[in-house]
This record gives structure tokens, sequence and C-alpha cells, in this order.
């Protein structure tokens, strides 16, 4: 369950990041989660939903979208998606696949006021 | 109603301090490994093996961590080596931050090779870089050659998988061909490497291969 420390990480930087633009009421945080990340969307939601004893965060709403991941076929050069964790190539069955996107996990934006 | 774009990582404050670990792991000349695997698998098991077998050529330094109890360290205390415990008290991972605190109390510029265990967990170490050279997992037949598929983060990670109490595997359903053949799916940079901790087969092979690697930036 590290999706708690993840989601404390989030907390501290949308505080100071507000605390620098004015703003008092997180209404919104929008997340990035690729399927490569290793962090469950489930348990960043329920961790969230905990931080809602802080003013800030009170009346704040989670959007957290998810990315497919993305390979890079270097053999027979075709970009494709990568599906049950199968790192073979869709066309050539090659397993030299470099992983273009998947991997991320960041805060896009926050709105408030 | 403002909309502030942040387009930060929620794992970047780690990945800062992985590198300063890794700068120092540089600087002391330090072959640092990150031992993982689930309770049970053998992972205090193989680094006693691993000890026994390099103590007199490397000079070896263990970062245990642990949730609450300090048996692991104890145990390898037993063979003369720098230890230094880490008790997470429930946090299921170690961060790079708390690596970097205990590699205070260790003595890095005499150390060659340093190994990290992990906190049993298939998961969550995943993704906390500590600033190591490579990651070792260690699995146990008789966890069964499906794992790769129920924790694939894990896999995909690993540079090397050990796979442990091969001296069991007739009683269980291991497939370890399979388990090959699945792993050229997930990772096929992976190198995987049977062993038996307790009866000592493979261990040889294993630590001559480590050997050579510590010796590499020593």
């Amino acid at each position: 369950m590290h999706e708690l420390s993840i989601i404390q990480s989030l907390a501290d930087q949308i505080e100071s990041s507000a605390k620098e633009h004015g703003i008092s009421r997180v209404k919104l945080v929008h997340l990035v989660n690729g399927k490569l990340s290793g962090v469950n969307t489930a348990a960043l939601q329920l961790s969230f939903s905990l931080f809602n004893f802080l003013p800030l965060f009170q009346y704040a709403k989670l959007v957290v979208e998810e990315r497919e991941i993305i390979a890079w076929c270097s053999c027979c050069r075709k970009e494709q998606k990568v599906g049950d964790y199968r790192f073979v190539c869709g066309y050539c069955r090659s397993s030299q696949l470099e992983v273009l996107s998947g991997q991320e996990l960041y805060i896009d934006y926050y709105e408030g006021d | 109603m403002a909309r502030i774009d942040l387009v930060t990582g929620l794992l970047d404050a780690n990945s800062v301090m992985a590198q300063r670990n890794k700068d120092v792991f540089k600087e002391n000349k330090n072959y640092v490994i990150n031992l993982m695997g689930v309770p049970g698998c053998g992972k205090t098991t193989v680094l006693e093996r691993v000890i026994a077998a390099l103590k007199e050529k490397v000079t070896i330094g263990v970062v245990e961590g642990d949730l609450y109890t300090t048996k692991d360290a104890e145990r390898i205390n037993g063979y003369g080596i720098a230890t230094v415990q880490i008790n997470t008290v429930g946090e299921c991972h170690l961060d790079a931050a708390t690596v970097g605190k205990a590699c205070l109390d260790l003595s890095l510029k005499d150390i060659d090779l340093l190994v990290i265990e992990n906190i049993g967990n298939l998961v969550c170490p995943a993704e906390f870089e500590l600033g190591e050279d490579v990651k070792v997992l260690v699995l146990s037949v008789a966890e069964g050659n499906d794992k790769p598929w129920k924790y694939p983060l894990m896999f995909r990670k690993a540079n090397i998988i050990i796979v442990n109490k091969m001296d069991l595997i007739s009683y269980t359903d291991f497939d370890i061909e399979q388990f090959k053949t699945d792993m050229k799916e997930i990772n096929p940079e992976a190198e995987v490497w049977p062993v038996s901790a307790r009866t000592g087969a493979g261990i040889r092979e294993l630590t001559e291969w480590l050997y050579t690697r510590v010796k590499r930036i020593a």
C-alpha cells in the first residue's frame, strides 16, 4: 500500500504550489498513471479520500487518467500497444520492444480557487 | 477558478535521493545489489551463501530492511559482516532516503559489495530506486511459475532472477521451462539463475558471476 505515501507526496506538492498561487480550495486534481507504473488507481482514490480532513482538499476530486503501455519495435519499426505485459512485437514476434510510454506517474494539473 | 499545470512526477523526490546514493556508491566503488522477493523465498539464506563464498575475497556490507525485527541482521552479523538494520515499522518498501541515511553507519569506502535486503514484498519495492547497480529478485519454486504475470512490474524491473529451492521442485508444479519462456516475453534482458540455497546447488556459478561484477567496479 505504497499509494498512501504517493498521495502524501501529491498533497505536499499541491500544498506548496497552492500557497504560491493563493489557492485555498482545491476542486480537482488530474493525475496521469501509466499501466506500467505499478501504482493501483483504486488505492490512489482511497488514499486521496483520506486527505479530505485538510481544508485545502475538503472538496477536492481526484481524476486519474490511465495510460496504456506503448512500445516501439526496433526490429520491424512499428509502434504498438502492449497488452497483458507481454513485451513481444505483435507484428514480427521479436522481443526488441522499447517502451515509449506507460511508466509515467505524475500530477498533470489541478484546479481550485 | 484557476487551473495550475504542475506536470511533476510523484516519485521525483525518491529519484533525486536515489541519484545521490548512486553518486556516493560510485565514489566509494561499491557494487550495490537491491535484493527483493516475498517473505520466505530465501533472500537471507541466499545472502548467507553468497557471504560464505565471497567473504574472504571481497569486503561485504549489508543493509537489512525489515518491518519490525532484527532477526535477519543478527543472522548476517554472525558472519562478521558489517550490517545496518532499517526497521520500517509497517512501511512496505525501502526508499532511497532511508537507505542513504542507514549507509552513514557503514564505512562505505572499505566495502566492495553492498547488499540491500529489501522488505519481503513483490509489489511496492519495484517502484523505489535506491541507487543500486542491479536488482536481484529471489523467487522460490513453491511460489509457482505464474508469478511474472501476477507481478509484472517487479519481474520487468529485475535484472537477475534467482529461482530458489530447486531441491523442492519435484514436489511442486513449478515449470522452469515455462518460466523462462514467460520471462523472455516480460523481460528478455533478465538473467535466470536456478539455485538451492539449502543444498548449495547453483551457488558457485552465481557467486563467480557476482565476483566478476564486483571486481569490475572495485
